[in-house]
């Protein structure tokens, strides 16, 4: 997996390219997640249209930067969620920890 | 994923349902072969002793067959009747015997257990001589009596038959009743271990669905779904499943107490004003008269960027951060001084170094004892490039409105003056005058669909499209600004052209956007090519090609977003709204297609629309 950031305007979108299934994998994902939010004050969304699968690493890495944003008063910002994903996310019961979105357009829109 | 080291193995319990004690099945089947075997060997030795005891028995019988014999032969030579009565009568007393008799075969018997049949008087003088045979033992099933036939020899004359009758003893009998009785016990034996197996088998079944749990358990697995037992597994299986659901209840609870700690930086507010407060995206700072923080929430600690442990308690103008409204806060917290001051820190042109731009909202409580100040802290970053895009955006239109605006303004003076005199000028200032509104048109039309996406309600309209039709339009519209700009455009178009399903407008919008940008950044003398081509299912690809000045890989996603135009300075004195690429876009996309590019800097750039055929859209709905 890699992961690639663009800025859309102030917002950065960070974007995981390719399955997080590894504990390497989850563990790029928290790191850079956590980076950009500490640039950013968690001006931020994930764009996980590329990323494929997700396991309970990857799943938990999520989390963790959703917590993260909770301390200030935040949630984690996803767009782009695959039906996979999105059946990962609501069978562990973690829906209401993050905010989704359709796309990269609308999640970016909606720090305005 | 990791595997089990042990998931290669040959596991026998893959062969057992779960919860089937392998324990309890192996033992009761090492029961069954046991009981089997011991009743084997009792009937084998059952068998032997009925063996042995027969042979015993016809010994005996021989043996005193034998006895009676030689006394009899004595009895006779000496003609000695009633002292042979006698023997007869002797041995059947003694109980070795039942009955015994002589007699000489077709004359009659000459003694027996049985007086009365004894029917001859006195030993003949002849009688028919018979070969002298070993005694023949006889043994009937049925009586359960064994007759043994001996000859008898008196003077050298055989012929006299002795048959001796006895009866088998208990012993040899007695074992038809162990072998029966070996059967019946090892039936009952194992009709009693197959009842005991069914009443513990769910016990033991329980208990070895739960060592697989487990076991489980120490592999790692902690879903509840993946440990709990069948419910049908006894009470051990209920229990430890209400033990499994209390340790997840246990987990969540702790989860959910985590996670409220979390967003409280540690601090447990669940409840109340406090609580609230720390959901809030806003920073909220509280100061006394002294500087003192006295409360801030989790986004003020975030955008303040400091420990909110250590934020509450410290003087406000010890944080670094706050330096820069120190001046107000002061000012706010002086009773003479303005009670509310808003100011805004950061710059969203260099939002690298200040990371964001933070609205400062500092406001006066005059109701406490001392006088305190309220921060409001929001980011107002994204707000802020907002308002700057649509700035520029606007700044931009009414530069692109106003230059075919004056354009037509000064032909139709020009044609207004010329009046009827001169028809040449009246018509070139109406060309020019057509041309510029229609140009006019396309702006506005551009304006209104940013409108659309805007509101989200930018949609298509299929229709059959003839796209020959559509081309040569298009190529006659841009044709004069080809050559206006001395650059040689060129059309490879296929010799047939189907008709498509499409929204026409929209895609000769997309188009026409597509080939005016590539003319508007060719330079003079460049070349621009337009290359159609169909695929068998009618998806249509059309390369716009030119030999412009490029785009940088870096602005090369970026220059489809809605009023973004390449970060290049050769291109200031294009004009240009940063609308078309968008648009062409989201067309393409409406329509299921999409558009790409690939530039170099200096060589020029190919901008691909590609728009699926009628049945390849068909396949997808299907």
């Amino acid at each position: 997996m890699r992961i690639e950031t663009n800025r859309h305007g102030a917002v950065t979108v960070v974007s995981p390219k390719g399955p997080v299934q590894t504990e390497e994998d989850a563990i790029q994902l928290r790191t850079e997640s956590l980076e950009v939010l500490g640039k950013t004050l968690g001006r931020f969304v994930i764009d996980v249209t590329e990323m494929t699968f997700v396991n309970s690493f990857g799943l938990e890495a999520l989390v963790d930067v959703t917590l993260e944003l909770g301390a200030s008063g935040q949630s984690l910002k996803l767009c782009g969620i695959s039906d996979t994903l999105r059946e990962i996310i609501t069978i562990t019961d973690q829906t209401s920890k993050f905010q989704q979105f359709e796309d990269v357009q609308t999640a970016v829109r909606s720090f305005l | 994923m990791t595997s089990s080291p042990t998931s290669n193995r040959f596991d026998i319990r893959k062969h057992f349902a779960r919860g089937e004690s392998l324990v309890a099945a192996t033992g009761m089947a090492f029961i069954a072969i046991l009981a089997l075997a011991i009743g084997a060997v009792v009937w084998i030795s059952a068998k032997t002793v009925d063996v042995s005891a027969t042979i015993q028995a016809n010994n005996q019988s021989t043996q005193t067959s034998e006895l009676i014999a030689s006394q009899a032969e004595l009895r006779l030579r000496d003609n000695d009747l009633p002292g042979l009565r006698r023997l007869m009568l002797d041995a059947v007393a003694s109980g070795l015997v039942e009955s015994c008799e002589v007699h000489i075969p077709e004359l009659g018997v000459l003694a027996s257990s049985n007086p009365s049949q004894s029917s001859l008087n006195e030993l003949p003088d002849t009688w028919l001589t018979a070969p002298e045979l070993p005694a023949v033992l006889e043994y009937s099933e049925a009586t359960g009596k064994t007759t043994v036939r001996d000859s008898l020899v008196v003077n050298g004359q055989s012929g006299i038959v002795l048959e001796v009758v006895t009866i088998r003893g208990k012993e040899a009998v007695g074992s038809d009743s162990i072998r029966v009785s070996s059967v019946g016990i090892t039936s009952v034996g194992l009709v009693l271990v197959l009842l005991v197996y069914r009443r513990f088998r769910n016990r033991l079944g329980a208990l070895s669905a739960i060592g697989d749990s487990l076991r489980s358990a120490a592999e790692g697995e902690r879903r509840v779904a993946c440990l709990i037992v069948g419910e049908n597994l006894g009470p051990e299986g209920k229990i430890w499943n209400t033990l499994l659901e209390e340790r997840e209840s246990f987990e969540n609870v702790m989860y959910e107490h985590e996670v409220a700690e979390a967003s409280t930086n540690g601090r447990i507010e669940s409840v109340g004003l406090p609580a609230a407060c720390n959901t809030l995206m806003q920073g909220i700072v509280l100061i006394e008269s002294d500087q003192t923080v006295v409360y801030a929430n989790g986004a003020a600690s975030n955008f303040l960027r400091i420990d909110r442990e250590e934020l509450v308690g410290q003087k406000f103008d010890q944080v670094p951060e706050a330096n820069l409204i120190m001046d107000l806060t002061r000012n706010v917290l002086d009773v003479q001084g303005t009670k509310r001051q808003v100011i805004e820190i950061g710059d969203v042109e260099n939002i690298e170094v200040h990371g964001a731009v933070l609205r400062f909202v500092i406001t006066r409580i005059d109701d406490a004892e001392v006088p305190q100040a309220l921060i409001f802290i929001e980011d107002v970053t994204q707000q802020r490039l907002a308002d700057q895009s649509q700035g520029a955006f606007i700044a931009q239109a009414t530069h692109e409105l106003r230059t075919p605006l004056t354009t037509i303004r000064l032909y139709a003076e020009e044609a207004v003056e010329a009046g009827s005199d001169d028809e040449l000028i009246r018509e070139k200032a109406l060309n020019v005058i057509n041309s510029e509104t229609r140009r006019l048109e396309r702006i506005v039309g551009d304006m209104l669909c940013v409108s659309e996406i805007e509101a989200g309600s930018l949609s298509i309209h299929p229709d059959p499209v003839r796209t020959e039709q559509m081309f040569k339009s298009l190529e006659h519209d841009y044709e004069a600004q080809a050559k206006e700009k001395s650059i040689e455009m060129s059309f490879d178009l296929p010799p047939k052209f189907p008709t498509i399903q499409a929204d026409r407008d929209r895609l000769g919008q997309a188009l026409h956007n597509l080939v005016g940008n590539a003319i508007k950044y060719t330079p003079s003398g460049g070349k621009v090519e337009v290359k159609v081509s169909f695929a068998d299912n009618d998806s249509m690809r059309v390369d716009v090609i030119d030999s412009g000045i490029g785009i940088d890989e870096s602005q090369q996603e970026r220059i489809f977003d809605r009023f973004c135009r390449a970060d290049d300075r050769r291109i200031a004195q294009v004009t240009g709204s940063g609308l078309g690429l968008a648009l062409a876009r989201q067309i393409a996309r409406l329509h299921g297609g999409d558009v790409t590019v690939e530039s170099a800097i200096d060589k020029g750039s190919t901008f691909t629309m590609t728009i699926p055929g009628a049945s390849e859209e068909l396949a997808k709905a299907a």
